[in-house]
């Protein structure tokens, strides 16, 4: 299954027993429904809804003199920070500076190093490594299938050493099966499994958060009912995990909302997926019988199909004191949605730790409903400034305060 | 329908090209050798195996360009003709596809009997999932309507083959069932498809 998955499409959905289960028809009905791509099952068949599809990205990264004009609050300044990098997805800083920055679909399976200026590529043809992590010299890159490590990545910049498999115990399906990882407080390593279609009952391999040991031991879940996160990170005094969740597909154009989600008891907690969805609906398919009641209500709601990825507590001194410890959030913008949107939003939470309210940040992503660039990740840099990834035009933003 | 950005940068790009005389023959004379081959609103494509350009979605033609000058997809006097050409020249090119008139409806009569099994094939192998039910195309899936039969056949064996992989190898996968022959069924069909 592993093998015929990787070969297969990116949207192409690989044979998952829940839709064999679903089919009740001959082994002939069920050879068509595995030709329907992941993301079209359950479309409408007319009208607006039937044309909706993933929004691909150009081949080519936008030069950065025609990069958007973006916007962000008073006293707040927004340059290009990079340009020209094909599909700039994960963003991560390490301890002498260098940018490290990941690549996902059609970015040639590259991962590339900003230092003193220069972009450097420091592997390729690597399977979706969207996921990465910086800690103690090492580079960690996360496939839908294994972790690897690049030791002293940032004195071997020109080149980089062969990578050490830390941990290859996953599923490795293509569908949400690309990463987002980090290494929390307790030095284990934060790891989400998405669930492999758009809405089903899978087995327990899939659908969580789990956490290893940097050496790759000692898995353990951390979060259950997580359909699909790209982005998490810890909360600068509480040591919590919060994280943003991507909820299912053609529901309807304002329905579900996507997450943002708090652990306060690792491994104990189910966020509802494919029960419940966005706290307040249960699943027209998957919910009979069910009770939101019984699962974690997210601690924002996002917007309907907003594809909320990267987000980082912002932990610097550079912005005003409003937003420290406030949560950034890169919204990649729905594709399941006729009406478009997409921006870096921020989450300003009270002292008891709940959502006091989440407002846009910085804006100017659509045009005419149509995406003129899209944030996928955002990082807190250690001079208090704020860089955001645009994997539509292969380009990364500069956000600073002040001067 | 390409992204507004990438719209724009390809309109500074061609107004840049023809922004003086000297710097308009470059583009112009390299629209004229694309024209020779693949036809425009005045003459037909040189070979039934050329494909035509009208109709095609801009960001379908980019990336068609990206994978010649790349080399992942290979045709050698495509490969030649723009190994070295810039990034604002693929847009610029990509935009001319995107904007040629509409190509006339074909003129031949299908066979009833191939259309019919081609018309099967379409829809058991869920063809307008990605192509739409006018097989009209969209961002970067490619038209199919009216193209020329003997080039969809050559483009359909390709795909099977994996000499095309595309952005995310879907065809790969989806034509592994079908033999030649239901190939140039398929083919034929989309060359005369009347909705």
């Amino acid at each position: 299954m592993i093998a015929k998955t990787v070969r297969i499409g990116l949207y192409t959905l690989p044979v998952v027993s829940f839709l064999a289960a679903a089919m009740c028809g001959t082994a002939a009905a069920q050879d068509k429904e595995e030709e329907v791509p992941f993301w079209a099952v359950g479309r409408p068949a007319e009208g607006p809804g039937a044309k909706l599809a993933p929004v691909p990205s150009p081949p080519i990264a936008t030069a950065a003199d025609k990069l958007p004009t973006l916007s962000v609050p008073d006293g707040f300044k927004v340059e290009v920070f990079a340009s020209g990098i094909l599909d700039a997805r994960g963003l991560r800083e390490g301890d002498e500076g260098t940018v490290f920055v990941s690549t996902l679909f059609t970015g040639g399976g590259k991962i590339h190093a900003i230092s003193n200026g220069e972009v450097k590529e420091i592997a390729t043809e690597l399977f979706l490594p969207n996921g990465i992590e910086y800690r103690d010299g090492a580079l960690y890159v996360a496939t839908p299938k294994e972790i690897l490590r690049y030791d002293n990545i940032e004195t071997n910049l020109d080149k980089p050493p062969e990578p050490v498999t830390v941990f290859d115990d996953m599923p490795g399906v293509i569908p949400h099966g690309w990463k987002f990882i980090m290494f929390g407080p307790d030095d284990k390593l934060y790891v989400p499994v998405g669930t492999p279609c758009n809405i089903c009952q899978e087995d327990a391999d899939y659908a969580k958060i789990f956490r290893i040991n940097a050496d790759g031991t000692g898995k353990e879940d951390v979060a259950l009912g997580v359909r699909n996160t790209v982005g998490f990170d810890f909360h600068p005094v509480t040591g919590n995990l919060w994280f943003t969740d991507n909820q299912r597909d053609w529901l309807s154009e304002d329905m579900p909302l996507d997450e943002l989600n708090r652990v306060t008891d690792p491994g104990k907690q189910h966020f509802g997926y494919p029960y419940c969805h966005s706290g307040i609906m249960t699943d027209p398919q998957f919910g009979w019988g069910k009770s939101c009641d019984d699962y974690v209500s997210p601690a924002a709601t996002l917007g309907p199909h907003s594809a909320p990825l990267g987000m980082r507590f912002y932990t610097g001194d550079a912005f005003p004191e409003q937003y420290k410890n406030a949560i950034f959030i890169a919204r990649h913008g729905p594709w399941n949605r006729h009406q478009k949107y997409a921006d870096v939003s921020v989450a300003f939470l009270n002292d008891d730790g709940t959502v006091k309210k989440v407002e846009p940040f910085l804006t100017g992503f659509v045009a005419d409903n149509k995406y003129l660039g899209r944030p996928a990740d955002v990082m807190v840099m250690k001079d208090g400034s704020m860089l955001v990834s645009d994997d539509f035009n292969g380009a990364i933003y500069r956000v600073s305060y002040g001067g | 329908m390409l992204s507004k950005a990438v719209a724009a940068a390809a309109t500074i790009a061609a107004a840049a090209f023809f922004g003086t005389a000297a710097s308009a023959e470059p583009l112009d004379a390299l629209i004229e050798q694309c024209a020779q081959c693949h036809g425009d609103d005045r003459r037909p494509a040189v070979s039934p195996e050329t494909p035509t350009l009208a109709g095609q979605p801009e960001l379908y033609a980019l990336y068609q360009l990206v994978y010649f000058r790349q080399g992942q997809r290979k045709q050698a006097a495509m490969n030649d003709l723009v190994r070295d050409l810039g990034d604002d020249t693929l847009l610029a090119l990509a935009k001319w596809v995107a904007e040629l008139p509409e190509a006339p409806p074909h003129q031949g009569e299908p066979d009833p009997a191939r259309y019919k099994r081609g018309a099967d094939l379409a829809r058991q192998h869920r063809c307008p999932i990605c192509h739409n039910a006018d097989f009209a195309g969209r961002e970067h899936i490619p038209r199919l309507a009216g193209q020329q039969e003997a080039y969809l056949s050559k483009a359909l064996q390709d795909y099977k083959a994996g000499n095309r992989i595309g952005i995310q190898a879907a065809m790969v996968e989806v034509l592994t069932e079908i033999d030649d022959a239901g190939l140039d069924d398929l083919a034929h069909y989309l060359a005369h498809f009347r909705p």
